[in-house]
């Protein structure tokens, strides 16, 4: 019946992930927090840098967790984006299939893996 | 019970012998008409509006019915017609995929128009014995066989009551029959039924061709719309044509050079890619099951659910490791590297009447190993092929045969009938034998079997008269649109493939568009306006190659090596400009892509007025089950329970933590439905109709299709 290693419960683990670590306007307002304002904004503002530092790429139009070092090979696996006819560009720049092992994705990057497929 | 025995108790019943002429620029210039009832013969004449407008193909077929039914035509009547017609590229053997004819009719499923795509040699055997088309009218009193002999100008009409009626039997008797020596086999193609389709709704045609290196007769499928249910109800036993020997010349073409050249760069292109992409020479259309599973659209137990663990016992591993012979002919008309038809050598049948025999199966193609696998909750190779291979012989389609027991297995699991109803089947998901023996009984036209072989529209209304059935939950999981069963793919998250399924002139098969990729996972158009595009532009693209007797596969089963650097990589630009030269160097005319367009958007317009004609043209035909756009039951829902729960709370706003299943399902399907209904309007607007799906005055015109019965048809309807 499908596990959660499907493409589509992957697809919205993203969108599940911001809404975890809203932005810092949904925590304060400075009339609910006065004087303690100043404290509150630092702790809350580190955790908004760590939650906006958080690093997101866009695939396909839709936002996706950032590590250090992912390469458009582990991300397609990642996805489980297995048909073998896949275009990938990333940031307008389409990449050859052969440099997918050695392409490094960079925190912030667009990127589009393009199916073509025909059906049967 | 010899050969010659079954010649020599042939009875003549008409003759018409002609001049053989010769081919000009891919156009024959006339068609063959042979009426059944009357045992007469008529040429007509191809005049420049008929090329112009309607090209080959599916348009002649299209303008050939029209012509020769009326609007109370049914499709057992005998006004109703089967034509086939190749195209004016049919039959080059210099570029892949140029061997395919185009079967057209009055569908028993839909009742109304329906075209039907197939490979083998006959197309290309009916051009080059001198005819653009072959149409038949009328009903035979027993069986016949239509002979063509192309190499002596001779068509006869011949009783034939001693041939068998199964395929596999029929084809090589008759190959045999009407070759004159091994060599000449290659020579000759057959169309055929079966018994199934004498029975059923669901009927399909094979078309053969001979394999000289397995000495053996293949066979290709027709299937789609019942048209081989058409073929036994005038009593045809079989065509038969006999033509003359396959030169790369035969067409005339007015531009050999650039033919050849356009053919060379693209065999050279598949040799060396294939490998590294599709593999379409060694596993053919079988390489989709497992991106199909992986990517949830694999069809599994009647569209609940879009994968399964046991896939994997069906996928293309399976079939190349243990049952795929890669050793002989594995394409269906010369000149075609992508090799595509696959073959198993020798298998032992378990069932049925041809039980412990060896048989040559053709397949299976991705589509019977979902509708005759996954869709029914069965993973058994052996009996994928199995089935494969009775639904040919028998001449039943594979896909409207696993989509319809699909829909019953799923009324017998929710009790909507049992086994006083199925005569003992106990037709639950996953039970091979009991969806096997249904097949024989509709080869038999016994038992359930017949009540199957209505298909899943004329199943729904009974069930609900006389059986008390839920008539809105048999809707809802009764896939099946203008009365042809879904083909083999889940399109629940892709509205684009609803509309690609629901807005199709014919029924839900893909072959008119294939867009779940483009929409579901590349999310390349996000907007109706570009939905609507896409559902405007590929089904124009792809009805193209139905004119002109064409193969889709090689447009995008194969892509060039740079064609990712393109600025529009799906449409594969490089292929698209290939068939530009190949049409203009064949026809000597002088089209661009844009030309291309415009030819299909002439026929398909046509062919939507031509459904109106015939009741069935307007809005409410293209609705599509909702099975096909979300989940029908908890079940559904639970199983994929963070996806739909994420798109509640993500589009609609709505925080499902207290809400019941039940309740989400309905709140999403409501969502769901409007959703559709938008893209209708978006779609039609694109497509230049009104908003209840008609094509506007305006549309005929610039079309140039505004005949004056044309206009009487859409002025009684707008």
């Amino acid at each position: 019946m499908g596990d959660s290693t499907s493409f589509a419960a992957k697809c919205s683990y993203g969108e599940r992930r911001l809404r975890r670590n809203p932005p810092l306007e949904a925590f304060v307002t400075e009339g609910e927090y006065g004087l303690l304002l100043p404290l509150i904004e630092v702790r809350v503002s580190r955790l908004d840098e760590m939650v906006r530092g958080s690093k997101m790429i866009k695939v396909n139009g839709k936002d996706y967790p950032w590590k250090e070092g992912l390469t458009v090979k582990q991300l397609l696996a990642e996805m489980n984006f297995t048909f073998p006819l896949i275009i990938v560009v990333i940031n307008g720049k389409a990449i050859p299939k052969s440099e997918f092992t050695c392409t490094v994705i960079k925190n912030e990057d667009d990127i589009q893996a393009i199916h073509l497929i025909c059906g049967g | 019970m010899n050969l010659t025995e079954m010649k020599e108790s042939h009875k003549l019943l008409g003759t018409f012998n002609y001049q053989l002429g010769q081919v000009d620029k891919g156009y024959a210039n006339r068609t063959l008409y042979v009426n059944l009832s009357t045992n007469t013969f008529a040429e007509k004449p191809v005049n420049e509006l008929m090329k112009q407008k309607f090209i080959g193909g599916r348009g002649f077929g299209l303008k050939l019915l029209w012509d020769g039914i009326n609007d109370n035509t049914q499709w057992n009547d005998p006004e109703n017609e089967l034509i086939i017609a190749p195209g004016p590229i049919g039959g080059i053997t210099q570029y892949p995929g140029a061997g395919k004819s185009y079967v057209v009719g009055i569908s028993p499923l839909t009742q109304s128009a329906m075209d039907s795509n197939v490979g083998g040699y006959f197309g290309p055997f009916l051009k080059f014995s001198g005819w653009d088309a072959l149409e038949i009218q009328g009903k035979a009193e027993r069986d016949v066989i239509v002979f063509i002999d192309g190499t002596k100008g001779i068509v006869t009409i011949e009783e034939a009551p001693l041939e068998e009626v199964n395929s596999h039997i029929l084809i090589e008797q008759l190959t045999e029959m009407y070759a004159e020596s091994e060599e000449d086999k290659v020579n000759v193609s057959v169309v055929t039924a079966g018994e199934a389709a004498q029975h059923t709704l669901i009927g399909l045609l094979n078309f053969s061709f001979y394999d000289t290196r397995r000495k053996a007769v293949r066979i290709k499928q027709a299937g789609r719309g019942g048209l081989g249910t058409v073929f036994r109800d005038k009593n045809i036993k079989a065509l038969v044509i006999k033509s003359i020997k396959i030169r790369g010349d035969l067409n005339n073409p007015h531009d050999i050079s650039t033919i050849k050249k356009v053919g060379q760069k693209m065999h050279k292109e598949i040799l060396s890619l294939d490998d590294s992409q599709c593999q379409m020479r060694k596993a053919g259309t079988t390489h989709i099951v497992k991106i199909m599973n992986d990517y949830d659209l694999l069809p599994v137990r009647n569209y609940k659910f879009g994968s399964d663990p046991n896939a994997k016992d069906i996928t293309h591993a399976v079939l190349l490791s243990k049952y795929f012979n890669l050793n002989g002919h594995d394409e269906c008309w010369y000149g075609c590297t992508l090799s595509c038809a696959k073959v198993i050598n020798s298998f032992k049948l378990k069932t049925g009447p041809y039980k412990d025999t060896d048989v040559i199966v053709d397949g299976p193609e991705y589509e019977t190993l979902s509708a005759a696998g996954s869709v029914l909750g069965i993973f058994d190779p052996e009996f994928v092929i199995e089935t494969n291979f009775y639904c040919d012989t028998y001449g039943v389609d594979t896909i409207s045969f696993g989509t319809l027991t699909a829909f019953v297995m799923e009324c017998y699991e929710n009790g909507v009938i049992n086994q006083d109803i199925t005569g003992g089947l106990k037709l639950n998901f996953g039970n091979a034998e009991a969806a096997l023996e249904l097949l024989h009984q509709m080869a038999k036209g016994e038992g359930f079997g017949v009540i199957a072989g209505l298909g899943i529209r004329r199943m729904k209304k009974l069930f609900t008269e006389k059986y008390g059935a839920n008539p809105d939950f048999l809707q809802d999981i009764g896939m099946e649109v203008k009365g042809l069963e879904f083909s083999e793919y889940v399109t629940k998250e892709s509205l684009a493939q609803q509309g690609g399924y629901g807005l199709t002139n014919k029924g839900p098969q893909h072959d008119e568009a294939w867009v779940i990729f483009m929409d579901m996972v590349n999310n390349q158009i996000p907007t109706f306006e570009d939905k609507a595009e896409a559902l405007f532009y590929y089904p124009m693209f792809r009805t193209w190659f139905s004119l002109v007797g064409l193969c889709k596969l090689p447009w995008n089963d194969i892509v060039p090596a740079d064609n990712h650097t393109t600025a529009e990589p799906a449409k594969v630009p490089e292929h698209v400009q290939n068939y530009v030269e190949i049409y203009n160097g064949v026809t000597g005319s002088n089209i661009d892509k844009e030309g291309l367009i415009s030819q299909s958007e002439v026929v398909y317009n046509f062919h939507r007025v031509f459904n109106l004609r015939m009741g069935y043209g307007t809005r409410e035909y293209d609705n599509v089950p909702y099975r096909a756009v979300g989940p029908v039951t908890v079940e559904e829902y639970e199983s994929r329970q963070d996806r739909y729960d994420g798109h509640l709370k993500e589009i609609l706003n709505i925080d499902t933590v207290e809400k019941t299943t039940e309740e989400k399902v309905r709140i999403l399907r409501n969502y769901r439905e409007e959703q559709y209904r938008k893209l209708c309007d978006a779609v039609y607007k694109r497509r230049g109709w009104n908003s209840n799906g008609i094509p506007t005055m305006d549309t005929l015109q610039r079309l140039g299709i505004d005949f004056s019965e044309v206009v009487e048809v859409v002025k009684k309807y707008a």
